[in-house]
């Protein structure tokens, strides 16, 4: 039985890696004895395939993992046990039966949505967005251990929102690109619309709110 | 939570592993600190991913937070960036659960484990915003009291500390609480407390004796007066059963030293090995019972969602029903997927049984500690192992399906020569030999046997304590041959830091003088000394020079018997006649049995009126 799960990572658990949410993941289907199916072999785990990783500080309303069950059991039941075992923090908001031959959740992620508060200049903002939408050239650089690697801006931002509120207060909402193949991070857009366009934007919090797949050349959430 | 809490998340987004500053793991206790008058802080001298997994303090934490009249809260060393980040801001070492000032704490309670953790400890009073010193502190600070494995030669730190518990703490804990607790104002009456400390038995009030010295050389450390006892008595807890198993131990979100569960299986060990600290400190055996094991290990894996749970103890192997255990363990560990492991295995008496048990569901690394190459040698630090139980041993492990090994073994023991030093690489060419010989051939790529050498430190308490470490030159000599001789398929060798080891002798055989320098260390930045990219061997050494001491001629000096010691002030229970007989018997190659199959006069049990609790005898 494969059930995809739809978790929460807020408050201070969005300081944790992803390694660290897999294990808090991995000690909790335990905790809750729910009958997981296991690989084959020398070093047998438990049949988890965890969503894209998502980075140490993000809040996130909308993570994914599918477990496979070696028994089938209510989908009920199964959020009941973990949510009653779960470090308050990451919280499990729903869950699905998937079909045996569903592909994972990673294979199937193309984007992620996050929303943006803050403070700055919502035109340049606005017009920062509208010009790189789909063009290169906008570049940022992302620090991996020893190597630098240049982020194009441009190129992995999908679709986006800006709604004014009051005293140079907005609301971003960003689509980006998410998948094993590339992804931008949501800071990384908000420097180059600095960089590039002066935007002046401080930020108060992100928070990623959708994972989404490509349905019919439109972005949709996976759960 | 408190003022702290918005500048301290502030800066999680700055450090790395922000995870360790995180609270409400799994199985924390949150008392709610309004409610309880009284707060100790108990700390542990390193990063939160070495303290975490530390079974003595876990047990204090929940032996304190099961009192009405106490809280009990965690704290540990920040990482570098984030005391930086601290300092930056002016801000105040913080504990764990409620992000609270330790300053704002009764009793801050630190764990001594290990001699190279001694310099976190200035440092991390420092971090406090409290005066390092005993002497410097008055009653609007809290007590700083210190206790654990280091604390049976606590003087290098005595000074640090107001008081310190000598031996098992579970009992003493509570008296001094209670001691505490009836000091309705802490305000003007902290000397008075500090010397009704004294009234408890194992409880050590450094500032209540005055060293003396001659010609640099300690001579004598006397009470400040009659009042004062002369020594001060470890304690030991008789009944082991009546302090029930830690079996809730805490989750942490960060990654640890050992991400598991530890179950207390026995404490003490008999075996009597000459070098070994743990071994005298920990005396009697007493082991628990089966059942008792039993039901904490199915509740640790319930609580937690470890999938593995050690059997913790010094020997584990030698718990007399183990292999019974082990095979009661299985029933309900292997369908959960849960490994059982132990810490390390007795060489001698690995039998096929005991091997399969152990990882039937993954087999990580088998460790055994041979020690030293020759039989001569493990004669002489009577660890009693014969090249034939070795080889029996590896090649039972091999041909049950063991692909990975780690041995232990220690440079700079005394009596040593070169023929040791060849024989440890001939005693792991032969291992090699073995390995290959009993694994099936597909396996053969997967096969690895880590050697990993430390270097002998003269510990406190044991018969080998006068005896010096080896000189640094002579070390990394021994270090040189050994890599020459270990270079084959298969092998990895991994080396102890030469100069930490010295430090670490040097600090073991320390005395009062030492504490003030290693403040001086910690205001200048050193710390983590464990950790050999954050040790300065250049630094210390100059240090320690510009206050008077030669850090090498304390770790190497061979000390006469006649001469006191900075620690015989402390009484293990262990008679310093027989101390100086097995030393004696060491240099003649000569054996001392097992302590629980014949009793071999070292006095402790007699003179603390205890025992060996044994669950079976064969």
């Amino acid at each position: 039985m494969k059930v995809r799960l739809k978790y929460s990572k807020t408050g201070l658990l969005r300081f944790l890696s992803h390694l660290e949410v897999m294990r808090v993941l991995e000690r909790a289907i335990r905790r809750a004895e729910l009958p997981m199916a296991y690989s084959q072999g020398f070093n047998p785990r438990p049949r988890i395939v965890y969503g894209t990783a998502s980075s140490v500080g993000l809040a996130s309303e909308t993570e994914l993992v599918d477990l496979v069950l070696a028994e089938d059991i209510p989908i009920l039941e199964v959020t009941k046990r973990l949510n009653a075992v779960l470090p308050s923090g990451i919280d499990l908001k729903s869950a699905i039966l998937l079909p045996d031959r569903a592909k994972p959740a990673m294979a199937i992620t193309q984007a992620s949505e996050y929303r943006i508060t803050g403070q700055g200049d919502a035109v340049k903002v606005m017009n920062g967005l509208e010009t790189m939408v789909g063009k290169t050239g906008f570049i940022v650089a992302r620090q991996k251990e020893t190597r630098t690697k240049n982020i194009e801006v441009g190129s992995m931002l999908i679709e986006f929102f800006v709604k004014e509120m009051e005293c140079g207060r907005m609301e971003l909402i960003l689509r980006l690109k998410d998948s094993p193949a590339g992804n931008l991070r949501p800071a990384e857009v908000l420097k180059a619309l600095n960089a590039y366009f002066d935007a002046g934007l401080e930020v108060d919090e992100i928070i990623k709110t959708k994972v989404l797949t490509s349905t019919n050349g439109t972005m949709t959430p996976i759960l | 939570m408190n003022e702290l809490s918005e500048q301290i998340e502030a800066m999680l987004d700055k450090v790395s592993k922000p995870s360790r500053y995180i609270d409400s793991e799994i199985n924390a206790v949150h008392k709610k600190w309004n409610e309880f008058p009284r707060r100790v802080a108990l700390v542990y001298p390193d990063i939160y991913d070495v303290g975490l997994p530390n079974l003595g303090l876990q047990i204090l934490y929940r032996l304190i937070n099961d009192r009405s009249d106490w809280l009990a809260e965690r704290a540990y060393l920040p990482w570098p960036d984030m005391i930086s980040a601290l300092q930056e801001h002016s801000l105040p070492l913080f504990s764990l659960e409620s992000w609270r000032p330790l300053e704002q704490f009764d009793v801050i309670g630190i764990s001594l484990q290990h001699e190279l953790t001694f310099s976190n400890i200035p440092t991390l009073l420092q971090l406090a915003h409290l005066p390092v010193l005993s002497r410097e502190r008055n009653s609007t600070h809290p007590i700083i009291l210190g206790g654990g494995p280091s604390a049976y030669n606590p003087e290098p730190v005595a000074d640090f500390f107001d008081a310190l518990i000598i031996g098992e703490a579970e009992e003493a804990i509570s008296e001094f609480l209670d001691a505490l607790s009836g000091f309705p104002v802490l305000n003007g009456h902290r000397d008075e407390l500090l010397r009704r400390l004294t009234e408890i038995p194992g409880i050590y009030v450094p500032g209540l004796y005055t060293p003396k010295y001659d010609n640099g050389i300690f001579v004598d450390l006397a009470p400040v007066d009659d009042g004062i006892p002369d020594k001060v008595t470890r304690r030991v807890v008789a009944d082991l059963e009546a302090w029930p198993i830690l079996d809730e131990p805490i989750v942490p979100y960060a990654d640890v030293v050992h991400d598991r569960s530890s179950i207390e299986i026995m404490r003490g060990c008999s075996r009597g090995c000459r070098f070994c600290q743990a071994g005298i400190i920990y005396r009697p055996v007493r082991e628990r019972k089966v059942e008792a094991i039993i039901q904490a290990v199915a509740k640790s894996i319930g609580a937690t969602g470890h999938d593995e749970v050690s059997l913790a103890s010094l020997s584990s192997a030698d718990y007399s029903e183990i292999e019974m255990l082990l095979e009661t363990l299985a029933k309900t560990a292997d369908p959960q997927r849960v490994t059982i492991s132990l810490p390390s295995l007795r060489v001698d008496t690995l039998s096929v049984d005991l091997a399969k048990r152990i990882g039937a569901v993954r087999k990580s690394g088998l460790t055994m500690a041979p020690e030293a190459g020759t039989q001569r040698l493990r004669d002489t630090i009577n660890k009693c192992v014969t090249d034939e139980d070795i080889e029996s041993a590896v090649a039972k492990a091999f041909s049950s399906g063991w692909q990975k090994i780690k041995l232990y073994f220690m440079i700079g023991l005394p009596t040593e020569t070169e023929e040791d030093i060849l024989g440890i690489a001939k005693t792991v060419r032969r291992i090699r030999h073995t390995a290959l010989d009993h694994a099936p051939k597909a396996k053969h790529a997967r096969i690895s046997i880590t050697v990993s050498v430390s270097s002998f430190v003269p510990k406190a308490h044991t018969p080998f304590q006068w005896h010096g470490s080896n000189d640094l030159s002579t070390l990394l000599t021994k270090q040189d041959i050994l890599r020459q001789e270990l270079r084959m398929s298969h092998v990895r060798f991994k080396w102890h830091d030469a100069e930490q080891s010295i430090f670490e002798a040097a600090l073991a055989r320390g005395d009062r003088r030492f504490a003030k320098i290693l403040a001086v260390g910690a205001s200048e930045g050193l710390m983590l000394d464990a950790w050999s990219d954050m040790f300065v061997w250049q630094r210390w050494q100059q240090i320690f020079t510009d206050n008077g001491i030669d850090l090498e001629q304390c770790a190497c000096e061979e000390i006469p018997t006649s001469r006191r010691l900075p620690w015989e002030h402390i009484d293990s229970g262990i008679s310093r006649e027989w101390l100086i007989e097995e030393s004696k018997k060491a240099s003649q190659g000569q054996v001392t049995a097992d302590c629980r199959e014949i009793c071999t006069g070292c006095g402790l049990c007699p003179g603390l009126g205890v025992d060996h609790v044994i669950r079976v005898r064969t």
